[in-house]
């Protein structure tokens, strides 16, 4: 035996522990000392492997999206939830067997019961006795009070119902924009590129025909109450234009443009009014005009509420309609910068930075983002052709 | 008069850190848990105060994360994924022990997941005869030109490679115990396994990193190690 101390040992001593004999062998062996030395080399390499901290700025954009992000309600505790699955089942059950009762009844009723309303008609009579189901008779006295049936509405009614009267409410802040609307505006962007790929279906138009009315009275609006716009009709007023976007010619549009750019939406200081002259100028394909506009909100609220989504709409502008990818890769990485979970575009933005990766040289850039975007969205679309770009990228020299 | 028994539990874990580790106890066991208030109107569903608590551990969430996770640019979606999870089961937190020991619990459960997901895809991913603890690569462009890269991201880099190369039972304790300065019993209750358990995780994986360190060309040179003999 050798008397040198162990592995274990060693660690310990670096740790301030061990025994008085342990630590005299240790004041006196050189070769003790030197492996020592090499573990303590070791551990201090690992503390490099440490994160740094995250700033607050950071911070607070990372609970914004986070926020975001959440169910309006927090799960209730779990013996809570079991009463509540509990008592869940219980009104199941009992909803189950009216259902049944009402059936036997509806089946055994005799003919001359038709000229009471059709639901109370199947019900049993009142009686002191608690019933099969066990419900109270409010109960079901509370299906003679089911409200109708809603009714049938021509489709275009839901475009207009979207559209709130300038009167109907106070003026609150609107609220953010949702991934979905994103990843519709990014749809709409990529449609508007080539209308001839897809014709439009007839029952779009059939939905879509009054957008065109809604939106000029919109604007009319608008242009009434000059630097009073109501916010509601400023948040509405992006989404009409998509949906006339795809009826009207390319001149309507530039008119519209010019007439939504005169109503000086751009006000030093509100952050929703850059917005929308970015959106609406994208939606106008006015793309020289919209990445100037999308970069001037980036620049003057580059922590802004929506900066993630606008550096998106810009990327995609810049790399689909105007073919510069030096413009758009900085803008892919503004839009990537905070996390990668919950939003519903970023798929699309690591497809759409390793193209432009590659189109600028940088094959390692574009296998990163493309392995990335197969991590993350194994189950999307366009993961064939990702695949397929990654074996050419693991091709080429 | 009866006292709250989650009450007595922290009390009982604080007087058993300090007498184990009374060093780490001065500086971080709290006598009680001072995240109690905010935990309760968060499971009120106060957003408000779960923004709080968010802006209060999502620091210290990253810090567990991030040794844990093979590609450092996923830390914070793991962070997020953490105190999603968080925002969900947060109803069913009891107070038995402090939340931050809960928190890291949640942590180190997401980040696993997560890691577990990234090592089938890498794995799937992998070009045949290719070095499978290669995984400086995978950090993107900075890695693959080192001359380009300040020393100091290379050393991290590096670091973090060799991490990520232990078991992940391994990296937890010996993230938590080298760079979150936890104690074995601290480490011990996160893990619900024995403090000796701990200890004996951590010899190892400690050795381990040592191993793998001083075989690695590079490490030896940018660590100042010595190849074994």
């Amino acid at each position: 035996m050798s008397g040198h101390l162990d592995d274990r040992r060693l660690f310990e001593a670096l740790d301030g522990q061990g025994t008085a004999h342990e630590r005299a062998h240790l004041a006196a062996c050189t070769s003790c000392q030197r492996a020592l030395a090499q573990k303590q080399a070791a551990m201090q390499a690992l503390h490099l492997a440490a994160a740094r901290p995250l700033g607050s700025l950071h911070l607070r954009q990372l609970g914004d999206r986070l926020l975001g992000a959440l169910p309006a309600q927090v799960s209730p505790p779990s013996h809570v939830r079991w009463w509540l699955g509990l008592a869940a089942a219980a009104t199941a059950g009992a909803s189950l067997a009216l259902l049944a009762q009402l059936t036997l009844h509806k089946l055994a009723a005799p003919a001359d019961r038709s000229a009471a309303p059709a639901l109370v008609q199947h019900l049993p009579e009142p009686s002191p006795a608690p019933s099969l189901s066990g419900l109270p008779v409010s109960a079901r006295t509370s299906l003679d009070s089911a409200p109708p049936p809603l009714p049938t509405e021509p489709l275009s009614a839901s475009a207009h119902a979207a559209i709130p009267s300038p009167n109907s409410a106070p003026r609150t802040p609107p609220a953010l924009r949702s991934t979905k609307d994103l990843a519709h505006d990014f749809e709409e962007l990529t449609k508007l590129d080539n209308p001839a790929a897809e014709p439009p279906d007839p029952s779009d138009l059939a939905i879509e025909r009054p957008a065109t009315d809604e939106l000029e009275q919109h604007l009319a609006q608008l242009e009434s109450a000059p630097g009073d716009h109501p916010l509601e009709l400023l948040q509405t007023l992006p989404t009409l234009l998509r949906v006339a976007a795809r009826q009207l010619q390319p001149q309507q549009l530039e008119l519209i443009a010019q007439r939504i750019a005169n109503l000086a939406l751009d006000e030093p200081g509100d952050e929703m009014a850059s917005f929308l002259g970015c959106e609406t100028a994208l939606l106008a394909r006015r793309y020289p005009a919209a990445m100037d506009l999308c970069q001037a909100y980036l620049r003057r609220f580059p922590q802004g509420p929506r900066a993630r989504d606008v550096a998106f709409l810009a990327a995609s502008t810049a790399r689909l309609q105007l073919a510069d990818c030096t413009r758009a890769v900085p803008l892919y990485d503004q839009a990537l910068t905070f996390s990668g979970v919950l939003q519903s575009y970023n798929d699309e933005a690591y497809l759409g930075r390793a193209l432009c990766h590659r189109q600028l040289g940088d094959l390692a850039g574009a296998r990163s983002d493309l392995n990335l975007f197969l991590f993350k969205y194994p189950e999307r679309r366009r993961d064939r052709e990702v695949r397929s770009l990654i074996e050419q990228l693991q091709l080429s020299p | 008069m009866n006292a709250d028994p989650a009450s007595v539990h922290q009390q009982e874990q604080v007087r058993e850190v300090e007498r184990v580790s009374p060093q780490t106890a001065m500086t971080s066991a709290p006598t009680q848990d001072q995240a109690a208030p905010l935990v309760a109107r968060c499971q009120d569903g106060d957003r408000a105060a779960f923004r709080t608590l968010f802006e209060r551990y999502a620091g210290r969430v990253h810090a567990t994360v991030y040794p844990l996770i093979t590609r450092k640019d996923e830390a914070e979606d793991v962070v997020q994924k953490v105190f999603l999870e968080v925002h969900r089961s947060i109803g069913s937190f009891e107070g038995r022990s402090l939340f931050t020991t809960w928190l890291t619990r949640v942590a180190i459960h997401v980040a696993r997941a997560h890691e577990r997901k990234w090592r089938l895809f890498e794995r799937s991913r992998r070009v045949p005869g290719e070095d499978p603890g290669a995984l400086v690569v995978i950090e993107g462009g900075q890695a693959e030109d080192p001359q380009r890269a300040l020393l100091v991201q290379e050393r991290a880099v590096l670091a973090r490679a060799l991490l990520a190369r232990l078991p992940i039972k391994k990296r937890i304790v010996l993230a938590l115990a080298e760079l979150q300065d936890l104690s074995a019993v601290e480490i011990a209750d996160i893990l619900d396994i024995p403090p000796a358990t701990v200890r004996t995780r951590l010899f190892y994986a400690r050795r381990d990193f040592e191993r793998l360190a001083r075989r690695d060309p590079r490490a030896t040179q940018l660590f100042g190690l010595e190849e074994p003999a």
